[in-house]
């Protein structure tokens, strides 16, 4: 039974589909199959836009820690994203990769491209970088409406969060990636803009995901210390208070200290929007009355 | 000597070409060795075709040149193992337990740091490579020469401040690097092998030959040396002359192998003393077939070094040191116990 089906699977994606050359985001023209069959996500956030414009039944391969949406888990491992297996990529004979700037290596996208492989690349900087990619993933596997439809969705709701917010005051607001050493989230981040938009002010302006001195952290303590926990260690939130230094800082003292979910947090995927809401409810309770973080 | 050598070298060459099909054959998609065969056959002989063009792709695009790089580093830090335990006369010698590799290291670090490895850097890591592996090993040769004796201890003891030394130099290094190329540096550092392309590998092949002739020209004079300095001045060799020689070649052999592989530890310290135990002392044989068993071995470790965790890989660095690390107390303890400090 399972040569049959080989044989269909291999004639289905020898049948000539149309051709398109399509500019990705890092100033590269891709010849791509039109629309392509099977493809390979190699950031979970990649995986989650590719599901979320319907076209999740031609993912043939996901990286390791891509656990949304359900379905996506059931698809082959092609192992980490900064070390891909590119045996298994090249078993998948894939007719697209999709490959992340902040989640991937150039070395692989060279590598990838010497295999002739059709890989096209995807570089989201802030809210509106995550629009555009949604919109460029649109148009590589050829689901241009649905990619429209889901980026004015995204807008509505967001536009329905910051107008809430607005009016209220801004806490200041340190979002930690990592406690030992501290490394936290700083401006020009996706998250830098949904902090923003969630009604709060990022104490951080060195872009991208510096270091930070604990030093500075007692001198200057922000109102509200943002927790990214992967989801299995969400209940570790309280670590922090048994840690010394951070036991005496002020917000973690008083109890301002708030665990979210990395994963929801740091991809720049279609689930943003529900990052930005539930840091609203996060950093503003008073203006979601009755729905509880 | 010449016909132990013909016969020596064939062995060695067939078990090579085994280790090659067997490493080209595993990995994290099944392929058989019968296949695997065929497909590079295919590319000299007629043969009909019974795999697919992904099997072909992966054995010889990803395979392939991965094969070569293990088979290249291998032979180029055995022989530089058995160029430094000859001039020494020390079996404990080799690039990695000198401090030569961390040299090295430190060298394509500052490559990458200065950008000056960058426009050509195809040519220049190796040479970067190369001139921080010379200058460890000067010093080493430096701080533990004790008139003009290279004692044991105070020779692995200079080993490992030198290895200490650019050890911190490059940590020093890779915190002024900028967050994206520290990310390459750390990737090179951990001793893995990667896809390499063919200048690059073309490269460091030319170092290994250029290498081994320096070194084969001195087999005859180091076996004199082995006897005693004196005793082989007496018989008409220099011996400082062949020392610099011999260490200049093996810098630029370990250097050229650290730049493309980061350091990989013991290969030149296990491959020469199993080829002494297995052919004796004479530096005629043992660095030809040092060569050889040097690329066999690496192979089948980084075969290894692929396939036990798959789908993800162990840095090849981390299982020669796995090995290389007992089998280093075992020869201390088995060898060394009498030796006065």
């Amino acid at each position: 039974m399972t040569i049959p089906l080989t044989l269909l699977a291999m004639l289905l994606t020898t049948l000539p589909a149309q051709a398109a050359t399509i500019e990705d985001m890092v100033g590269r023209r891709v010849a791509l199959a039109h629309p392509p069959r099977r493809i390979i996500a190699l950031a979970p956030s990649l995986t989650e836009i590719v599901f979320a414009l319907g076209a999740g039944d031609a993912v043939v391969g996901v990286i390791d820690y891509a656990d949304y949406p359900p379905e996506a888990v059931q698809r082959v491992r092609v192992g980490g994203g900064l070390d891909p297996n590119l045996e298994v990529i090249v078993a998948l004979r894939p007719d697209l990769v999709l490959i992340a700037a902040d989640a991937n290596r150039w070395e692989t996208l060279i590598q990838l491209e010497q295999l002739r492989i059709p890989v096209f690349g995807v570089k989201p900087v802030g809210v509106e970088g995550v629009l555009a990619s949604i919109a460029k993933v649109g148009e590589a596997v050829g689901r241009q409406a649905q990619a429209e439809g889901l980026i004015a969705q995204m807008r509505r709701r967001m536009a329905a969060v910051s107008q809430k917010v607005s009016v209220l005051a801004r806490p200041r607001v340190l979002y930690v990636v990592w406690i030992d050493p501290l490394i936290v989230a700083g401006g020009e981040t996706v998250i830098d803009d949904l902090i923003h938009l969630a009604g709060g002010a990022n104490i951080v302006r060195t872009p991208g995901f510096p270091r930070y001195s604990l030093e500075e952290l007692v001198v200057d303590p922000p109102d509200v210390v943002l927790l990214a926990l992967d989801r299995g260690g969400l209940h570790h939130g309280e670590a922090l208070r048994r840690l010394p230094v951070w036991r005496e800082v002020r917000p973690v003292r008083e109890g301002a200290v708030r665990v979210i979910d990395a994963g929801l947090m740091s991809r720049p995927g279609p689930r943003i929007v529900d990052a930005a809401e539930l840091l609203a409810r996060l950093l503003h309770p008073e203006a979601f009355p009755g729905s509880g973080p | 000597m010449r016909r132990r050598l013909l016969v020596v070298m064939a062995v060695l060459t067939a078990g090579l070409a085994a280790a090659a099909v067997l490493a080209l054959s595993v990995g994290t998609v099944r392929i058989g060795w019968l296949q695997t065969m065929a497909i590079l056959g295919a590319k000299v002989l007629p043969l009909p075709v019974f795999w697919t063009e992904a099997q072909e792709t992966i054995v010889l695009t990803l395979r392939l040149p991965r094969v070569l790089l293990a088979a290249i580093v291998g032979s180029s830090l055995s022989l530089a193992g058995a160029g430094f335990q000859a001039i020494s006369r020390n079996p404990l010698a080799d690039p990695g337990v000198l401090g030569v590799s961390s040299g090295a290291a430190f060298g394509v670090v500052m490559g990458v740091f200065t950008g000056l490895g960058a426009g050509a850097g195809v040519l220049f890591l190796p040479l970067f490579g190369a001139a921080g592996a010379l200058v460890a090993a000067v010093a080493v040769y430096g701080i533990a020469s004790i008139d003009g004796r290279l004692p044991i201890q105070t020779l692995l003891l200079a080993g490992v401040v030198v290895s200490l030394f650019f050890s911190s130099a490059i940590m020093v290094a890779s915190a002024l690097i900028r967050a994206e190329e520290l990310q390459g540096v750390v990737f090179y550092l951990i001793g893995q092998l990667r896809l390499a392309d063919y200048p690059t590998l073309g490269v460091v092949v030319g170092c290994l030959l250029v290498g081994t002739g320096l070194i084969y020209l001195q087999a005859l004079p180091l076996n004199l040396l082995a006897a005693g300095e004196e005793a082989a001045a007496q018989l008409g060799a220099e011996p400082e002359r062949v020392k610099r020689m011999i260490f200049v070649a093996c810098s630029l052999v370990t250097g050229a192998a650290v730049s493309v592989s980061g350091s990989v530890a013991f290969v030149g310290l296990i491959v020469p003393h199993a080829v002494r135990l297995c052919l004796g002392p004479d530096n005629r044989l043992v660095i030809p077939a040092s060569l050889l068993a040097g690329a066999m071995f690496l192979v089948l470790t980084d075969t290894l070094a692929r396939t036990v965790v798959a789908p993800a890989e162990i840095p090849v660095g981390a299982v020669t040191s796995f090995l290389g690390a007992p089998f280093f107390a075992y020869l201390l303890r088995t060898r060394y116990r009498s030796v006065s400090p």
